[in-house]
């Protein structure tokens, strides 16, 4: 009887600890949907400064998704969420450039698909908006990867304190290395047509 | 920082925020990796349990001291594999969330873990062929008349024996290649992130 007792309580356990792993499990669904929602566009646009060829950017945004998802029921809020996505886009970023390194693309593969539409009115506008974007991306990926990081965290709007935490480094040190960054971006920019 | 410089950052955000591509399908790809990550664990765990299973079944049939020995050399193997996987999976998410600097750090130090491990893979390979060739001679009285009387099928077993040798060498030294160009990589990122 008692073992019968204890052997239902036991199941009444497992199947309490059951719900609420799924319980869990739907919680970071949510989470890493809603990271997605606020932090998706960063990310694809991250991707850009590591990968120029659209079909590798699209496997390297998934895979950057994919290891925030598995990085994410480890995630205790030692930092801001913002800090740890870029953290894990821009070490997945480094796995990515160092395993793939094929010939420099400046983004003359970028389909009429993947340009977002532009509400300048004037075609010649656009065009010449649209050079200039290129130019930047172009300039960007040209740099060496403790600057294109730099760039990047810069253009997402990040304080130095973020930039810090992402990079590893001291906020004085990314005061000194963001205007060089800032420096080689503009050389970079300058030495494109 | 000038007006001027200000604008020109603000140009510059506009334009980097106006390449904003939809997101690719992620959460198939995510299924399928959880997928692929419940299989593969239960291939694993299967492979254990027959590796275990087939260790204590030879142990059973013939319980001879070379039986005993070689059973808990494969168990110890296994249970060694088997413990590495899991640290492998707890380890790889820790350093992706860590500041890129932590994190090509630990890079450097894995790839320099695996490079002294395929070292050691080096030495181990003539190591257990002595090993194999000293067991041999040992208990030639019991192996020797059996080749003698077969030959044919002996020398088979001595040739696939030596294409695997020679198959493992070369996938070490490929594998170490392989490190060896990722080492120099990822000395020339500590280096540019240390600049």
């Amino acid at each position: 009887m008692s073992h019968a007792s204890s052997s239902s309580t036991h199941t009444f356990a497992d199947a309490g600890q059951a719900t609420l792993v799924s319980e869990n499990r739907r919680e970071l669904e949510k989470q890493f949907d809603s990271i997605l929602r606020e932090h998706g566009p960063a990310i694809s646009r991250l991707a850009y400064s590591y990968e120029p060829v659209a079909g590798a950017r699209e496997e390297l945004v998934q895979d950057i998704a994919l290891a925030i998802w598995q990085a994410l029921p480890h995630f205790r809020g030692e930092c801001s969420v913002r800090t740890f996505i870029f953290r894990i886009a821009h070490n997945r970023g480094l796995t990515h450039a160092s395993r793939r390194r094929p010939a420099h693309q400046p983004l003359d593969d970028l389909t009429e698909s993947d340009q977002p539409i532009d509400p300048r009115p004037h075609p010649e506008e656009q065009a010449a908006y649209t050079d200039e974007r290129t130019r930047l991306i172009s300039a960007i990926q040209s740099l060496p990867v403790s600057h294109r990081q730099m760039i990047v965290l810069m253009l997402e709007d990040l304080s130095y304190a973020e930039m810090a935490e992402v990079l590893g480094i001291t906020e004085n040190n990314v005061a000194v290395r963001l205007n060089r960054a800032r420096k080689a971006l503009k050389d970079a920019m300058g030495a494109r047509p | 920082m000038t007006m001027i410089e200000d604008r020109e950052l603000e140009a510059w955000r506009e334009r980097w925020r106006s390449v904003a591509e939809p997101l690719p399908e992620i959460h198939r790809k995510i299924k399928r990796q959880n997928n692929w990550f419940v299989i593969s664990n239960v291939v694993a765990l299967c492979g254990l349990v027959a590796a275990l299973s087939f260790a204590a079944w030879a142990v059973h049939k013939q319980p001879s001291g070379m039986r005993i020995a070689w059973a808990i050399g494969l168990s110890v193997m296994v249970f060694v594999c088997a413990g590495y996987r899991i640290w492998l999976q707890r380890g790889t998410w820790r350093a992706e969330s860590q500041s890129t600097r932590a994190f090509v750090e630990l890079w450097h130090r894995r790839v320099m873990a695996k490079l002294r491990m395929l070292r050691m893979g080096f030495y181990l390979i003539p190591a257990w062929i002595v090993f194999c060739s000293v067991v041999a001679a040992a208990n030639w009285s019991v192996i020797g008349p059996d080749v003698h009387a077969h030959p044919r099928d002996w020398l088979v077993v001595v040739g696939v024996v030596v294409l695997m040798v020679a198959a493992a060498f070369l996938k070490l030294a490929w594998y170490r290649r392989r490190k060896l160009r990722e080492l120099s990589e990822v000395k020339r990122l500590l280096e540019e992130l240390s600049g």
